[in-house]
């Protein structure tokens, strides 16, 4: 464990924070605002730093295209994707907390298709609904398959069985939405499926008010509570020997969870795998204190939904690419050479 | 041995391809059905349905069954992992991909295919494979081989999507193929994969014994005299070929590869030639049971085998999940 | 700084001395949009419904969606080319690609009306909406294709012409009819297309100029086109239904950049269905007949024309 520095604020404050974090976590913020800054500058219509200086500062009103089309979609949009993917890290670093599995993720778990399913399912049966309405059920469909899934896998938690009935509950929800993708024409197909991994092509300023609201809400009350963490971790009776009371706290994060991931899935799909990766980056970088590692890996998830989005949209203008699909590429190939290189030295995970 | 099992399951088959037979979008009595098989007349138009397209529908869902039944048995012996199978360890997400590929870039159709497809399988089960060792440490061995195929599988299908948008128009006519469904027309296809799998299936059954020796783990194998990497790669190819061969005529079809040989298994256990003829046979019979729910669900509405395949298969991994680890912690 | 929003704010106050007439409008997805009575920059989000239309009118069209050609890498517009032979870089720059709206792409072309589709793009209604007034255009309304072609044409302010236009239309079909239907007054069809890698057939409902023209010189659908669901313009269908292909005439459609013709839609047609071509009286008779794909897509006049010239070519 690398060194520890320990803040006190007179006697009733004491947080002990490493070194490590200290210093990985302002680097990735600073990364994060260069990374966004960067992003404000590149679109399908030449831009200069002017326009993007002016999008940023001045009310919108009084700005003329092009820095009026920034502050409209582009910052709207990498907005979004940066809350976006913070909150899919926070959502899976709670699961992988209470399911004490490092593999966890609203993605893998079913919590992601199982929002999607009833987004897709109201919109089948009822057509278009504002985001708001929609943010909720996908709560509700998420919270449903957290309930089903850490339900039947509370007893399987050891040999990590909970992943596995994660992943058979989406593969049912899987075939669930193909029934809805199939009924349409091939162009429907093709818009679906494209949702169903996670675009941020529709994304406004509206979406990203909803995610802020939500982020405002649940960030806090994930710090605050962010103490209970490291018990949870050590399992269930040591954590009521601490004087915990697990099976409460447990539902809680799993609401938590949910709640993180749901609004996700309702602005702009279920997309995979960022919460597992992020996570999974944060603790191969600064190790296993909880309250660390949910910080370090929700600004890992802005990183790397911002840069997917980034990417996307830009690279083969003006065929885009969506960010779900760029960050099922460019995410799995990073993990894999983020493991290769943290093989070098890896922290133990408790499973 | 059980003897009984030989023949058992051919009767379960036969009974499963009668029915099938029977169903269709046109009624057509059983007399008639009858009449196109003793005396085929080619004027008569419900004949040339029975023959040509009720019959050949039920080959394709035979063989593809069969093959993916075999593959999974095959795969799962080798890396001793009941989780394991085509559709878990990405083979078939990766086939779909290339062929999505090979379909928008070179313009290929039918059998021309496999190649690519067999590529595709190739190449994301050794990504698989790298994958699940960089995840070690995370926990179960056997679950990060698992993981790994499904971060793969989203990596292709990712891929198969990306193609796919741009330009829907020109794949409106194989979005059946895509979520895995059994044409009328897939038999065409078959005609050509057909000798390549029934090479695959012999080469199965002449590896039988050596796989059994592997089974007993690496060491014991050499003592035994087995070249340990060669049984190991041979029998890793022959399951993909055989599940590539599959999806190149009925697109990605899941679980069938899964679901097997754990049914084999509890049945005559893992051992010898008895369970990979339960999984031909069975994998055939549950397909072609998959594809009657396929049509009868929500007839007239055909749904997709895959679809259907999915969402049982789904189903009955859960239980296997929760029941197989309750059993293993008894 | 300061200057810098001084100089937005004059810019805003010329761009509020050009504005223009307006009027409010409901579109098809139920919206009252406030859009200018003579829209002068027009952006197009659906090639070969809106844009075609738009041009056809002689409307203000400045932006269309544009599709990717693999061959050549070029983007073009589905059905404007064939009819109208409309391209991009002449007064109508490409907007965006097919099915991936790129908003700055749009924004840059300053539009003062946008026409979506609601089957594509109207999850992008409100972002839409900061750059132009958005209409929403439905084919599949349910309404009759003229009647929306009629609303688009008041959206772009070309009524007149459309007006015009139908009713050099209708002579056409009073003027067609006695030698089309010279044999048979209320002649029954089928329009379908084989789909040979999966083996069934697409029947449709509707399609395009090529019924609509079909239903106004008076032949009858057959029955099985009923089965199709509501809502939609097409379905599938398994090769077994070909019994009920038996009408006087199947209409289809290929595409001829792919190669294809008349004559590869009956060979489609024969390996999906086998022995199809002996028993179904259409192909027996010859009046299987096939046209070009994407000049019968629009219900727009010129497709309209292209069916006709069709029809009277095969009457003579």
């Amino acid at each position: 464990m690398s060194r520890v520095l320990i803040l006190r604020l007179g006697t009733l404050v004491s947080l002990p924070i490493s070194l490590r974090f200290l210093l990985v976590a302002p680097a990735l913020l600073i990364f994060l605002a260069i990374s966004a800054y960067a992003a404000l500058n590149i679109g399908a219509t030449a831009t200069s730093l002017q326009d993007a200086l002016s999008a940023l500062f001045l009310p919108l009103d009084s700005l003329e295209r092009p820095a009026r089309a920034i502050a409209q979609f582009r910052m709207p949009r990498l907005g979004v994707a940066i809350l976006a993917g913070a909150m899919m890290a926070a959502s899976g670093y709670l699961l992988q907390v209470v399911s004490r599995n490092g593999l966890a993720d609203p993605g893998i778990l079913g919590l992601s298709d199982g929002a999607a399913l009833t987004v897709m399912a109201a919109g089948f049966f009822f057509g278009l609904m504002p985001g708001g309405a929609l943010s909720l059920l996908a709560l509700g469909g998420a919270l449903l398959t957290a309930l089903v899934v850490l339900g039947l896998g509370r007893h399987l938690l050891a040999g990590g069985g909970i992943i596995l009935i994660g992943l058979s509950i989406n593969i049912v929800l899987g075939s669930l939405i193909e029934m809805i993708l199939v009924s349409g024409s091939a162009m429907n197909f093709a818009q679906l499926m494209n949702w169903s991994r996670g675009t941020l092509a529709a994304v406004d300023a509206t979406d990203l008010g909803l995610l802020g609201l939500w982020f405002a809400l649940l960030f806090p009350l994930a710090l605050l509570t962010s103490r209970l963490l490291q018990p949870m971790l050590l399992g269930d009776e040591p954590a009521q020997a601490l004087g915990v009371r697990a099976r409460l706290v447990y539902v809680f994060y799993v609401l938590l969870a949910a709640a993180f991931a749901a609004p996700v899935v309702a602005v702009c799909g279920p997309v995979a795998f960022v919460g597992l990766m992020s996570c999974y980056i944060a603790r191969r970088l600064i190790g296993d204190r909880p309250t660390e590692v949910l910080i370090t890996g929700m600004l890992a998830g802005g990183l790397i939904l911002l840069w997917a989005d980034t990417i996307g949209r830009s690279l083969f203008q003006p065929v885009i690419i969506s960010a779900g699909v760029m960050v099922s590429v460019v995410g799995v190939l990073s993990f894999i050479l983020a493991a290769s290189l943290g093989r070098l030295q890896s922290p133990n995970w408790r499973d | 041995m059980k003897a009984w099992l030989i023949p058992a399951p051919l009767v379960v088959l036969l009974v499963l391809s009668a029915l099938h037979l029977t169903l269709g979008a046109a009624s057509i009595d059983l007399g008639v059905i009858l009449a196109a098989f003793t005396a085929y007349d080619p004027t008569n138009y419900a004949h040339v349905v029975v023959i040509f397209q009720r019959l050949t529908r039920l080959a394709v869902a035979l063989y593809a069954g069969a093959a993916l039944g075999v593959s999974g048995l095959l795969l799962q012996k080798i890396m001793q992992n009941g989780l394991v199978s085509p559709g878990t360890l990405g083979i078939n997400a990766g086939a779909t991909t290339f062929v999505v590929l090979g379909v928008f870039l070179l313009g290929l159709s039918g059998p021309g295919l496999f190649l690519p497809a067999l590529l595709g399988g190739i190449i994301s089960v050794m990504l698989t494979l790298l994958v699940s060792r960089l995840l070690t440490g995370q926990g179960d061995p056997k679950l990060n081989l698992v993981l790994a195929g499904s971060m793969i599988g989203a990596l292709f299908s990712a891929l198969t999507t990306f193609v796919l948008s741009m330009d829907p128009d020109s794949f409106g006519n194989i979005i059946g193929w895509i979520v895995g469904d059994i044409g009328n027309f897939d038999y065409q296809a078959l005609a050509p994969m057909a000798p390549i799998g029934l090479l695959a299936l012999i080469a199965a059954a002449v590896m039988s014994r050596a796989v059994d020796i592997l089974v007993l783990g690496d060491e014991q194998a050499a003592v035994m005299g087995v070249n340990v990497r060669l049984v190991y790669g041979g029998t890793l190819l022959v399951a993909i070929v055989l599940a590539v061969s599959a999806v190149t005529v009925v697109g990605p079809i899941g679980f069938v590869g899964l679901v097997m040989p754990h049914i084999a298994r509890i049945l005559v256990g893992e051992i010898g030639r008895l369970p990979l003829w339960l999984c031909l046979v069975g994998g055939a019979a549950l397909l072609t049971g998959a594809d009657i729910l396929a049509r009868l669900l929500m007839a007239p509405r055909v749904l997709n085998v895959g679809t259907v395949m999915g969402f049982a298969g789904g189903l009955v991994f859960l239980a296997l999940v929760i029941f197989g680890t309750r059993r293993s912690e008894r | 700084m300061r200057l810098l929003a001084l100089a937005a704010i004059l810019a805003g106050l010329t761009l509020s001395a050009r504005a223009q007439d307006t009027h409010t409008i409901t579109d098809h997805a139920g919206f009252a949009v406030e859009i200018p009575v003579e829209p002068l920059r027009v952006v197009s989000l659906h090639d070969w419904t809106a844009t075609v239309m738009t041009y056809e009118l002689g409307g203000n069209l400045v932006g269309s969606t544009g599709r990717l050609n693999k061959t050549t890498g070029e983007y073009f517009i589905r059905s404007g080319r064939e009819l109208y032979q409309l391209g991009f870089g002449h007064g109508v720059e490409m907007a965006s690609v097919h099915g991936q709206l790129d908003m700055e792409m749009i924004a840059a072309l300053e539009p003062d009306l946008i026409i979506g589709n609601t089957g594509d793009t109207l999850e992008f209604r409100d972002q839409l909406n900061l750059i132009a007034p958005t209409m929403m255009f439905d084919p599949q309304n349910g309404h009759a294709p003229l009647d929306n072609y009629r609303d688009l044409a008041g959206w772009v302010n070309r009524t007149e012409k459309f007006d015009e236009l139908l009713a050099q239309y209708e002579a056409r079909i009073a003027a067609a009819k006695p030698i089309i239907m010279a044999e048979n007054a209320a002649p029954t069809y089928v329009a379908m297309t084989p789909n040979p890698e999966d083996g069934d057939i697409r029947i449709f409902s509707t399609y395009g100029a090529q019924t609509q023209v079909l239903e106004d010189l008076g032949f009858l659908h057959g029955a099985i086109a009923d089965r199709v669901p509501d809502g939609e313009q097409e379905a599938y269908f398994s090769a077994e239904i070909i019994g009920e292909l038996n009408t006087d005439y199947i209409f289809s459609s290929h595409i001829v950049d792919d190669g294809e013709d008349e004559t590869t839609m009956l060979k489609q047609l024969e390996e999906v269905a086998p022995g199809a071509s002996q028993t179904l009286p259409s192909v027996q008779n010859n009046k299987f007949i096939s046209m070009q794909r994407f000049f019968v897509y629009p219900t727009t006049f010129a497709a309209m024309n292209y069916v006709l010239d069709e029809l009277e070519a095969l009457a003579k």
